[in-house]
């Protein structure tokens, strides 16, 4: 094992040494006292293999019992072990797609070969368990996936008792798949250490690695030491706490995080350090960036945009209570670009990269410390929790940075908002799944991503404009404030804004015995508060109806239509007009809608449909026809799959379709050319 | 002796005196494109014309509206995407019957109206067929060998070099390829012009029916020539694949103006010299023939005599201009 030198021994030591005095300052966090319930304490010495790719490690951890009840077994999770062909991960990825890989070959490549062993585990008063491990498969059966081991405990670990497993184990890591693995002389641990479950709601809840799925897991403390060559530069979770040169010519890197989830490292020789600070409401912030020295100008700009985020976060949500946020480049091409972990998170650049989609994926992959990191759901069960509310929070804060219609591309000869890739994302498979599906239990990767992704974006853009933003905003931030550190649920979710919003006057209390009401609920510590907006939750969270109104026709006639037209110029303004237009709702989602007529005196009216029957006629006698009329004229409900179709103007446009055509013909006539070199 | 006239200046001059088959290809190569193209637009006018939410397009060009656009056509029906390609193969027909009626408008100044320049097509339809085939066979394993050396290159970039030397490393790789094709493509650019010469001076004979005989010509003429002839054609290459581009940029920039013409006319100017500089290489390499002309006996070189008579029927098939497949 490798010695650390005074500094870094003093400081573990203080570390380490707590049941600490509760107020004594953490260095890693901007926290006078724990914020977390810590279940887990880790304590890893590592080294790592550049060469062959893997790495040998003992594992101290301590688990403390806070479940109220006497434990026999404890699982574990394995994830590298998911990169086999004979995993449950490998087989739906191959078989229904994967968002992180889609190995469809039918034969499994060498390179991708990755497992974790554990050569030996013991626990303090339980001697060696070596033996008593055998592996499970709680999700699908499949016993040859290896992605979650049992270890049955010879005598019961009993209510608030700690026990202390000491574990030995190897890892192969796998050219990049899914967050983990190599690429050149590149490495990232991602998933790369035994971990337990999280007893969860009265069981153990610890799932397989499945292609769609991300990770559950208790709060801890993590002390971590890793040993590579000497010319690697490493970044991982928590803070740096020193390192020492080894006469092999390695070196040892010490790291300690807490009230963090999860720890991940990555290393290569080409990193090159940007440093930044954010000065936040808890106190400073580093925002530490490796980027690739291929990536000149990653750096700056990653730092830049997390910056401003941390400022948005900390004003719209509530403050980032670690000192560090490390922004991990990775190598183009990887599978390892845009993934979170506790206080470290990979990015995603070019070295030619005329975008924001390096400002988007180092947004969206900060936001995931507050509602993967802090939050905290489980995102086997839950997955909308984390990656659809980080969506939904990444639009707002992207917006506020980069302009609405402009924070995925601003260019002033096109441009692209983040919130309409939320939404095209969603539209594309509206009905398969609703979003509190279990990730791996969707019909396949597109409509995971469609749903988790985009739908909640979307149907939260459009709660805010039900609600109001400022309820919204309010509504987020105490769910923030008050779930953090607490694996909260749906529920938990959902009642929260009930509350802010019927507390706001956005919403009413439904009388007992509303159809509404009649929702599944699951497990949630917040109280049901039965909303108005249960209507609305029941058809967009826990439903799959689709949301599609339609101006079916619009047309103005002369009231009087046997009269004769006058001539007379002025006259022809008395004519009073019989002016109809029809809606029409196509979709079997019901929501209140606003409707906005423009007629040709320049006026507006607004009309209200409740949208309750499938269609419904709005008829005006004015001295003007009616020019157009349009659904949701404030452009607020984004949930409608099919914004064309809200409104009819009698002007004819033609502009749109001559400038797509163009485009179309002239790129055909190019490709004629070009065939024609044949020739 | 051979003439050395300026390839460049004598090239431009034929394509211009041949106008009419530059407007005339030009013409098929937008008529083709618009006429297919029809149908998308109708598709595409039934869900904007009417709807505020396609103001995004007007005054601006919002990719996430596009984005709606196709999502909505990609939902639809109709089958309006797909049979625009079919403008592609159409053109591809119509430019191969092209091609011989301008290299015989070329050198010998005929007509290069349409009726003509077809008619010569037909006549050369075959002996255009084999070459076709015969550079596919050549140029094919060439090309495809230099192909995988180009993988390998940028396997070992991948590997070693990243970031922006490595790109422009695999640009230079895929480069070199370009310049092996620009050369290939000039020699049977060449074989195509004698091709025709021979049909020209045989006059309706055996050997002015065989591609063969253009090989060596155009050897000579290339390696004879070597640096005025490929620097000519990659000069005008390059002039032709610059103006798409820029032009193509031009429009781009020019797609969130509320009206469809800047944009529709900068597109078709960098479409137009991109053909015009192919007529012109064309032209280049047709002064170089004329002043490399092929040498008569080889045109005019007895046959040798056959005991057998030919059934009547073949004979008829030959002197109504079908062709033996012979190289």
């Amino acid at each position: 094992m490798p010695r650390f030198n005074v500094f870094s021994s003093a400081i573990l030591a203080i570390l380490t040494a707590a049941p600490l005095a509760a107020t004594a300052q953490s260095i890693a966090t901007n926290s006078p006292v724990p914020l977390s319930t810590r279940v887990t304490s880790y304590d890893i010495d590592a080294r790592i293999d550049t060469d062959k790719k893997s790495l040998d490690a003992t594992e101290v951890l301590t688990y403390k019992n806070l479940t109220g009840q006497a434990l026999t077994s404890m699982p574990f999770h394995l994830y590298l072990n998911g990169f086999r062909p004979e995993s449950t991960f490998t087989s739906e990825t191959h078989f229904t797609g994967g968002i992180r890989d889609n190995e469809k070959a039918d034969e499994y490549p060498k390179e991708k070969l990755g497992g974790i062993t554990i050569t030996k585990i013991a626990a303090d008063g339980y001697g060696d368990l070596t033996g008593a491990m055998h592996f499970t498969a709680p999700d699908d059966g499949n016993m040859a996936d290896h992605t979650v081991t049992e270890i049955a405990l010879p005598h019961p670990l009993a209510p608030g008792a700690t026990i202390t497993f000491r574990l030995a184990f190897h890892d192969q890591f796998p050219v990049s798949i899914a967050r983990n693995g190599y690429k050149r002389d590149f490495i990232m641990g991602g998933q790369w250490y035994p971990k337990p479950g999280v007893f969860w709601h009265g069981a153990w809840n610890c799932h397989q690695y499945h292609s769609t799925t991300e990770f559950f897991s208790d709060f801890g403390t993590f002390t971590v030491h890793l040993t590579v060559p000497q010319r690697y530069v490493v970044g991982a979770s928590g803070v740096p706490t020193g390192d020492r040169a080894n006469a092999d010519g390695t070196k040892t890197l010490g790291f300690y995080g807490e009230d963090i989830g999860d720890f991940a490292w990555a290393v290569s020789p080409h990193f090159t350090v940007t440093d930044g600070t954010y000065n936040g409401s808890l106190g400073p912030v580093q925002v530490h960036v490796l980027a690739l020295a291929s990536h000149p100008k990653a750096g700056p700009r990653y730092r830049e945009i997390i910056e401003k985020t941390l400022a948005e976060f900390d004003r719209r949500y509530g403050p980032y209570p670690y000192k560090i946020i490390t922004v991990i480049d990775p190598e183009p091409d990887s599978q390892i670009g845009g993934m979170e972990y506790p206080t470290l998170f990979t990015g995603g650049t070019s070295w030619w990269e005329p975008t924001f989609g390096t400002e988007l994926t180092a947004e969206h992959e900060f936001g995931h410390q507050y509602w993967y990191g802090m939050v905290a759901t489980n995102e086997f069960e839950d997955a909308w929790l984390d990656e659809g509310i980080n969506s939904y929070t990444e639009v707002n804060v992207l917006s506020s940075i980069l302009g609405r219609d402009t924070s995925a591309f601003g260019r002033p000869y096109a441009n692209a908002g983040d919130y309409e890739l939320q939404r095209i994302e969603y539209a594309i498979k509206p009905d398969f799944d609703p979003v509190t599906h279990w990730a791996y239990k969707f019909r396949n990767s597109q409509t995971y991503a469609g749903v988790t992704y985009g739908k909640t974006a979307t149907l939260l853009a459009t709660l805010e404009s039900i609600i109001g933003r400022d309820t919204m905003d309010e509504a987020m931030r105490t769910y923030f404030m008050k779930f953090r550190f607490t694996h909260p649920t749906a529920e938990d979710f959902l009642r929260t804004i009930e509350q802010v919003a019927v507390a706001r006057g956005r919403a009413t209390i439904l009388p007992a015995g509303d159809a509404a009401l009649a929702v599944p609920v699951g497990y949630a510590d917040v109280p049901p508060v039965n909303s108005s907006l249960r209507r609305y939750f029941n058809q967009a969270v826990y439903g799959t109806q689709v949301l599609d109104y339609t101006v079916d026709s619009v047309s103005s006639s002369p009231v009087q239509w046997w009269a004769p037209l006058p001539d007379d110029k002025n006259a022809k303004k008395q004519i009073p007009y019989l002016s109809t237009v029809y809606l029409h709702r196509k979709g079997d989602f019901v929501l209140p809608v606003t409707v906005e007529i423009v007629f040709s005196d320049g006026t507006r009216l607004r009309d209200n449909w409740d949208g309750v029957e499938r269609w419904t006629k709005l008829t005006y006698v004015r001295n003007a026809k009616v020019v157009s009329a349009e659904i949701d004229p404030d452009h607020a409900i984004l949930l409608d799959v099919d914004l064309f179709n809200n409104s009819y103007t009698t002007k004819a446009n033609t502009v749109p379709a001559g400038k797509l055509s163009t485009i179309w013909a002239s790129a055909q006539q190019l490709f004629a050319q070009l065939l024609t070199w044949i020739v | 002796m051979t003439q050395q006239r300026n390839l460049l200046i004598g090239g431009l001059r034929l394509t211009l005196q041949s106008w009419p088959a530059l407007i005339w290809t030009y013409a098929l190569n937008i008529g083709l494109a618009i006429f297919f193209t029809f149908p998308l637009r109708a598709q595409i006018a039934a869900i904007t014309v009417h709807s505020l939410a396609s103001q995004r397009l007007t005054g601006a060009f919002d990719l996430g509206t596009l984005g709606g656009v196709i999502s909505k056509l990609s939902d639809g029906p109709g089958p309006a995407v797909g049979a625009t390609y079919f403008s592609i193969p159409i053109y591809f027909v119509l430019y191969f019957l092209l091609v011989p009626g301008v290299l015989v408008s070329y050198q010998t100044g005929s007509s290069a109206q349409l009726f003509p320049l077809v008619q010569s097509g037909f006549a050369y339809f075959w002996r255009f067929v084999r070459l076709t085939l015969v550079t596919l066979a050549i140029a094919g394993p060439i090309l495809a060998g230099l192909k995988i050396l180009q993988n390998l290159w940028s396997a070992h970039l991948d590997k070693n070099i990243l970031g922006r030397p490595g790109f422009l490393l695999g640009l230079a790789g895929l480069v070199v390829v370009l310049l092996a094709a620009a050369l290939l493509r000039v020699y049977f650019d060449l074989m195509q012009v004698y091709t025709v010469q021979l049909g020209l001076k045989a006059e309706g004979g055996k050997a002015g029916r065989q591609i063969r005989r253009a090989f060596k010509p155009a050897w000579k003429a290339l390696f004879g020539n070597f640096f005025r002839t490929y620097l000519t054609f990659l000069l005008l290459a390059v002039v032709g694949f610059a103006a798409v581009f820029i032009t193509a940029r031009m429009a781009m920039h020019s797609m969130a103006q509320p009206r469809v013409w800047p944009m529709f006319l900068l597109a078709q100017i960098g479409l137009f010299v991109s053909l015009l500089t192919r007529f012109w290489q064309r032209g280049a390499e047709t002064i170089l023939v004329l002043d490399n002309p092929i040498a008569i006996e080889a045109v005019v070189a007895p046959e040798p005599v056959v005991a057998v008579a030919e059934p009547e029927a073949a004979q008829e098939a030959s002197s109504d201009g079908a062709e033996e497949f012979s190289i």
